[in-house]
């Protein structure tokens, strides 16, 4: 599907958008509702849409939970841990804290389950925030399957080593690559996205007096900093 | 770009700060703050005025960087990625300088 779709068909005519990343938005579309490796299609979407619901509602604070709120979340295949965390990545990502993060396993989610649920939250984020940068609506999600069930555990040799999650041995990676390899799919889709929207080949493959795009790397880095520092990450 | 000059990193901590002698950087950081705190207004602003200074295919660019780091920033940040060895070391004097010693992923990001 994704090879079928032009940027002109997800974004418009008018946009300049490079056929490469409406190649990797076509893939995330789908990659988001279909099954993973822990979680089923329904879930997925469910993640999905939870993502959404967060970008939108009405901002809380950090340490109110969504679904300590009122109606403001709907039953759904996902536990409220499982919701709360949703939101906590989506709109407040720079309180996140290793105590936080072994409380959301503590609510009954694996440690890879959980890779899968903050890439995909991730990913999401990152599509709509492109949406609204070019000034368009978000993008529909695909219809889920509702009896496609997840690949459960196709990674077996991921451990916890450097980050709290577990992750695969590979020297060659950057920790923020590293950081997904234990559920392939994940890993896969964040190395098409960073292909098709910051430096081909990763960070180091391109001079910094070389231009990337239509931009100079000058100009990717500010921006790229400019949106960690306000997201109060140290990448 | 403004040919010899270094790059000011101040402009990291906001636009208030100047363009941090990058071609286009003031409205390059008033796009990306405006995009980062969903103020419309500013959007459509900040949108028009880097259609002026960097064209159309630029805008999609800038965007798909907004976007990619909005993804990383997550993944880093729910992980408990710590820094890679090489970005200790050349890092170590911009971090305070930013202001990232007080980012709540300080600990897990720098006790690798």
């Amino acid at each position: 599907m994704s090879d079928e779709i032009s940027a002109t068909q997800l974004y418009g005519a008018d946009l300049a958008v490079r056929p490469e990343v409406a190649t990797a938005h076509a893939s995330l579309l789908m990659h988001a509702t279909s099954a993973g490796e822990w979680w089923s299609a329904e879930e997925r979407a469910a993640i999905s849409q939870q993502v959404r619901a967060a970008q939108t509602a009405e901002p809380l604070a950090p340490w109110v939970s969504p679904s300590s709120v009122d109606g403001l979340i709907e039953p759904g295949p996902l536990s409220v841990g499982v919701v709360d965390a949703i939101w906590r990545i989506t709109n407040h990502p720079g309180t996140l804290t290793a105590e936080w993060h072994a409380e959301v396993l503590a609510s009954g989610v694996e440690p890879a389950a959980y890779v899968e649920l903050a890439a995909l939250v991730s990913m999401v984020v990152s599509l709509d925030t492109f949406a609204l940068a070019v000034g368009r609506a978000t993008l529909a999600l695909p219809t889920a399957a509702a009896d496609e069930a997840p690949a459960v555990g196709s990674t077996t040799d991921a451990g916890v080593a450097d980050h709290w999650v577990p992750t695969v041995a590979n020297d060659e990676l950057p920790n923020v690559r590293k950081a997904l390899t234990a559920v392939p799919l994940a890993f896969q889709m964040q190395g098409e996205i960073l292909e098709a929207q910051y430096v081909p080949g990763g960070a180091l493959a391109v001079p910094l007096d070389e231009d990337i795009w239509s931009l100079n790397r000058l100009q990717v880095e500010l921006v790229a900093t400019r949106v960690s520092n306000m997201n109060e990450c140290f990448y | 770009m403004t040919s010899g000059a270094e790059v000011d990193l101040n402009a990291v901590k906001g636009s208030e700060h100047g363009d941090g002698n990058v071609a286009s950087g003031a409205a390059l950081l008033s796009f990306t703050e405006a995009v980062l705190g969903r103020d419309q207004a500013a959007l459509s602003e900040s949108r028009a005025a880097l259609l002026t200074a960097i064209g159309a295919a630029g805008i999609a660019d800038v965007a798909g960087v907004i976007g990619a780091f909005e993804m990383m920033n997550r993944v880093a940040n729910a992980t408990g990625t710590p820094l890679d060895e090489p970005l200790v070391a050349q890092t170590a004097g911009v971090l305070p300088f930013v202001g990232a010693d007080d980012f709540a992923s300080a600990p897990e990001s720098s006790d690798s």
